[in-house]
């Protein structure tokens, strides 16, 4: 379903990601972790075609993320870390825009951006510049956007970065209901007790390297750590600055 | 927060002995000077061939340029019209017009709002507002020598045509800085004002007056220099009335010290003058404490910040496609929308009543529609083309949409082609049906000359736009001054197509249309990559680089003769200026294409001999050239004309072998299948023939001129496609020249 093979990305001299390989299966919920400037976000915004890799491939739904981007991004949903929008457009009038953008027509747009809208529980505030909008309503409306198309796969950068404790349990929530949905999500993320709450399988990233992939479950089999070695002391174990 | 709102020491008082005492204004003032001082120094040490470097160049550039005009104007006034007098009248003018238009671009600045990083910064520490407007007023003394819009070198001017002694730069200066003091302390106090006691619903709307005020007030300074340089004798019969309006008015504080420097009392006298100025300035500076004060941070907060808005609901309408976005963006956005309307027109009030004159303007359709396309031009860098600066951190919504970036620019281009289109409708047809004696059909070509203008220059805005546009870096702007400055000289290059006629606006028009299509195609490419930090690391030349320097070479000529020929130049200067322009091109191509690899000089040097001698063999079959063949004038044999000659050729060479067939090379081999690089070369070294054929200008020669054209320019075109490098090029065309 999401497939990266040797994906590396290089800024000038700084390697941001080296020869990352990993693959998420259809229907699964996957975490991203890992330190700040590990790599997630690079990651994210390779598997989006909004960076071109410097050397190997990133495939979802067996489309190139870079060559076959305008047909990945229709059935693909992206929310980014910081999800800016147009100050001065409503939100209703960016949900409205988004589903043009995604071929919608004028009435089905209107009816697909209400919809999103409640769904995302904007209610008044929909019709206000989001400009005026707190960041939970902002990362909310950007979730409306990136589900307006019903995308089989969403890609979640950081979903609850910046909420505080009703929003990220909303968020989590709403995550959950998507992958009981039967939808494939990888999503990055510091919260690692929601991580292990909501994924299948964790993907542990540092300095631009892979460390580990498997269930909770196999990485405490694979770093010998106790049953109840909790995902956050794993994580710090193997981020543990270091040779990689 | 009490240290840092209304009132001075209060904080202070409240707290124990042992916390420091508050900072002192003269401090505070040195801090913000060494900040701003090692803020501009840095950005210069740290890019030094970057935009801040530039602009402090062409900021002092600019203030010598405007010195030496000024001093020119103010000699040339005074010979004319009885001496100092006039010229004390004049300077007020100038003086008071600079001020007046910098009091009103300040306090229409937004450097006060609390949106700005640097006032939250510096409120969030122990610094009152009373302390921090007067510490910004005092800075500005210093941090501003040159003023927003050059006081010191007008004031420098006048000293230099006055033949003052150097000491009296010191006056110029104590002038000047009381001058910025006062301008700066005035403009905060309207700021503190508004912000504190104007509503906030209607403070958006006071801004943007205030931003037309400051737009006129600028407009009116640039009437008065323009009026002052271009007709320095009108301006004398004039100084009569002029000096007993002055007379009224505060300029006299500003020109006194200079005028009283001239006078028996000398230096003494000078500084006696200043007094009233520098009381002036303390006046402002407790003006604007005091209202600071009274104001404290009520309201200050949230002035200009986008939180203001609160409550505010979008009216209900069509569902957004990609146009009416663009329209409903630029709708809510007022202060651009008010630039957008008024900026224009207040250039073409400018033209007609100002620099130019209606006289001028108005004496043919062609010169109306030059002035249209001027304004297009301008309306064109304002609107469209900082359209990916107004996408900035939203972007992503568009780019992680199932559009292409074609697409997208599309309807880009539409939105801003009907603005554009309809704006040059509006000023052309009622200028063009005042033009006395003017035809139905000279309006109508008129007109499809500005519409097409006005879509050229849409696309061309966007598509540079486009093609700059640099998102990965939230802290820096997508658009640079560079790039402004490159629209508006390729953009104003078609006032060029309007000026010709036949031929010469028939192949113009072509090369236009062809170096917009190429620059769409580029900012498509890069809009695709905008967000990724090293998507601009694409090797030179670019098909780019190649259009906008085979438009310069095709519309630079043609330019440079009409404007040379309106000043009466001589022929000998005009033929200096047109191979100035032609080495300039080269020099501009050799940047772009840098020096090369010395691997394979010798192989390039035999090709480009090789090419020479073919072609000076095959020239007389070809093209019925005979081998006594010599290029008029005899001149010719002149030892340094010749260098001249070798000059042109070698820049010649460097734009079309160099740039042009480069592109052509690389665009060529990047589509050629399986890497083709010869059928590439060769593709390229026809291409880029046509090309230079079409900007070549027909001379009077007739064919035999187009025959020679091509005995000269196949040869290098062939030397470069053989070899791979522009030396083999220049070396056959510098060898074609020498045996001719």
């Amino acid at each position: 379903m999401i497939e990266t093979v040797g994906l590396t990305k290089r800024f000038g001299d700084k390697l941001a990601l080296d020869r990352l390989s990993l693959a998420v299966e259809p229907g699964e919920v996957m975490g991203f972790l890992g330190p700040n400037g590990s790599g997630k976000t690079t990651t994210i915004r390779l598997l989006m075609g909004l960076l071109r890799p410097t050397a190997g491939s990133a495939r979802i739904l067996g489309l190139d993320c870079h060559a076959d981007g305008l047909a990945l991004k229709r059935v693909v949903g992206y929310l980014p870390d910081e999800p800016f929008l147009y100050p001065y457009l409503s939100g209703r009038e960016v949900l409205e825009l988004v589903a043009g953008l995604h071929g919608m027509t004028g009435a089905e747009a209107k009816r697909r951006a209400e919809r999103a809208a409640a769904d995302a529980g904007l209610g008044e505030a929909a019709s206000a510049y989001t400009v005026t909008y707190s960041l939970g309503m902002k990362k909310r409306t950007a979730l409306a956007m990136a589900l307006i198309h019903d995308p089989q796969v969403l890609i979640l950068d950081e979903p609850t970065n910046g909420l505080d404790p009703r929003g990220a349990r909303e968020m989590r929530d709403t995550i959950a209901r998507l992958a009981a949905g039967g939808r494939t999500i990888l999503m990055s993320t510091h919260l690692l007790e929601a991580a292990e709450r909501l994924c299948r399988r964790v993907a542990i990233i540092r300095a631009g390297v892979l460390q580990a992939v498997g269930t909770p479950d196999e990485l405490r089999a694979r770093f010998a750590a106790a049953p109840d070695t909790s995902l956050e002391d794993l994580f710090l174990h193997v981020t543990e600055p270091g040779p990689s | 927060m009490s240290a840092a709102g209304g009132s001075d020491g209060a904080g202070a008082r409240a707290v124990g002995a042992a916390t420091p005492a508050a900072i002192g204004v003269g401090a505070l003032a040195g801090l913000l000077l060494r900040a701003r001082l090692r803020s501009t120094w840095g950005s210069v040490r740290a890019r030094p061939f970057g935009a801040p470097a530039v602009l402090l160049l062409f900021g002092l550039a600019s203030a010598a340029a405007y010195t030496g005009l000024f001093a020119a104007a103010l000699g040339a006034i005074g010979a004319r019209a009885g001496g100092p007098q006039a010229q004390a009248a004049v300077l007020g003018l100038m003086a008071g017009a600079v001020a007046l238009a910098s009091l009103g671009a300040k306090s229409s600045g937004e450097g006060l709002f609390a949106g700005s990083a640097e006032t939250e910064f510096l409120l969030a520490r122990p610094v009152s507002l009373g302390r921090l407007v007067a510490a910004r007023a005092l800075c500005a003394a210093v941090a501003e020598p040159f003023g927003t819009l050059f006081l010191l070198p007008l004031l420098m001017a006048a000293a230099l045509a006055w033949e003052l002694p150097a000491a009296v730069w010191l006056v110029a200066i104590a002038t000047s800085a009381l001058a910025q003091t006062t301008i700066t302390a005035t403009s905060q106090a309207l700021q503190v004002a508004v912000v504190r006691w104007v509503p906030r619903a209607r403070r958006t709307s006071l801004f943007v007056v205030l931003r037309l005020g400051a737009a006129v007030t600028m407009a009116g300074a640039w009437v008065a220099a323009t009026w002052v340089l271009r007709a320095p004798a009108e301006v004398a019969r004039h100084l009569d009335e002029l000096q007993a309006w002055l007379d009224f008015t505060p300029v006299a504080l500003l020109t006194g010290p200079l005028a009283a420097y001239r006078g028996p009392g000398g230096g003494a006298a000078a500084l006696r003058a200043l007094v009233p100025l520098g009381l002036v300035a303390a006046a402002s500076v407790a003006l604007a404490v005091g209202v600071a004060r009274r104001a404290g941070l009520r309201g200050w907060e949230e002035a200009g910040a986008p939180w203001a808005e609160t409550g505010a609901t979008a009216p209900t309408g069509a569902p957004l496609t990609l146009v009416r976005r663009e329209w409903r963006l630029l709708a809510r956005d007022r202060p651009r929308l008010a630039a957008l309307v008024a900026l224009p027109l207040l250039l073409f009030g400018v033209q007609v009543v100002g620099s130019v004159g209606w006289s001028v303007v108005g004496a043919s359709v062609g010169r109306v529609a030059t002035l249209v396309v001027s304004i297009v031009v301008y309306l064109g860098a304002l609107g469209p083309l900082g359209h990916m600066q107004h996408e900035r951190r939203a972007f992503w919504i568009l780019r992680a949409a199932p559009v292409s970036m074609g697409r997208l620019l599309a309807a880009k281009a539409r939105a801003w082609s009907a603005l554009l289109g309809g704006a040059a409708l509006l000023l052309f047809v009622p200028l063009a049906l005042g033009v006395p004696g003017a035809s139905p059909s000279a309006v109508a070509g008129g007109l499809g000359l500005v519409l097409g203008a006005a879509i050229l220059t849409t696309v061309l805005a966007v598509a540079i736009g486009a093609a700059a546009a640099d998102l990965s870096d939230d802290g820096q702007a997508a658009l640079g001054p560079g790039t402004v400055y490159l629209f508006l000289f390729v953009a104003g290059l078609f006032n060029v197509v309007v000026q010709v006629h036949g031929w010469d606006r028939a192949r113009l028009v072509t090369l236009y249309t062809g170096a917009v299509i190429v620059l769409w195609r580029a900012g498509v490419a890069r809009m695709g990559a905008c967000l990724d930090p090293e998507a601009r690391a694409a090797p030179r030349p670019r098909s780019t680089d190649a259009a906008i320097l085979v438009l310069i070479a095709a519309a630079a000529p043609l330019a440079l003769e009409r404007g040379l020929a309106r000043v009466e130049i001589s022929a000998g200067s005009a033929a200096i200026a047109q191979v100035v322009t032609i080495l300039g091109l080269g020099l501009a191509s050799l940047a772009v294409l840098g020096v090369g690899s010395s691997s394979s000089v010798l192989r390039a040097t035999l090709i480009g001999l090789a090419s020479a001698a073919a072609a000076r063999v095959l020239a007389p079959l070809a093209f019925g050239i005979g081998p006594t063949t010599t290029f008029p004038p005899a001149t010719w044999t002149r030892p340094e004309v010749l260098a001249v000659a070798a000059l042109v050729a070698c820049a010649d060479e460097l734009v079309w072998r160099g740039v042009v067939q480069g592109a052509f090379e690389r665009e060529l081999t990047t589509r050629a299948r399986g890497g083709d690089r010869t059928g590439a070369r060769w593709g390229a070294a026809v291409a880029a023939l046509l090309v230079a054929g079409l900007a070549a200008r027909p001379s009077p020669g007739g064919t035999s001129t187009i025959v020679s054209w091509l005995a000269v320019a196949i040869a290098p075109a062939a030397a470069r496609a053989a070899s791979g490098r522009v030396l083999a090029a220049v070396v056959a065309r510098l060898l074609l020249l020498a045996s001719l």
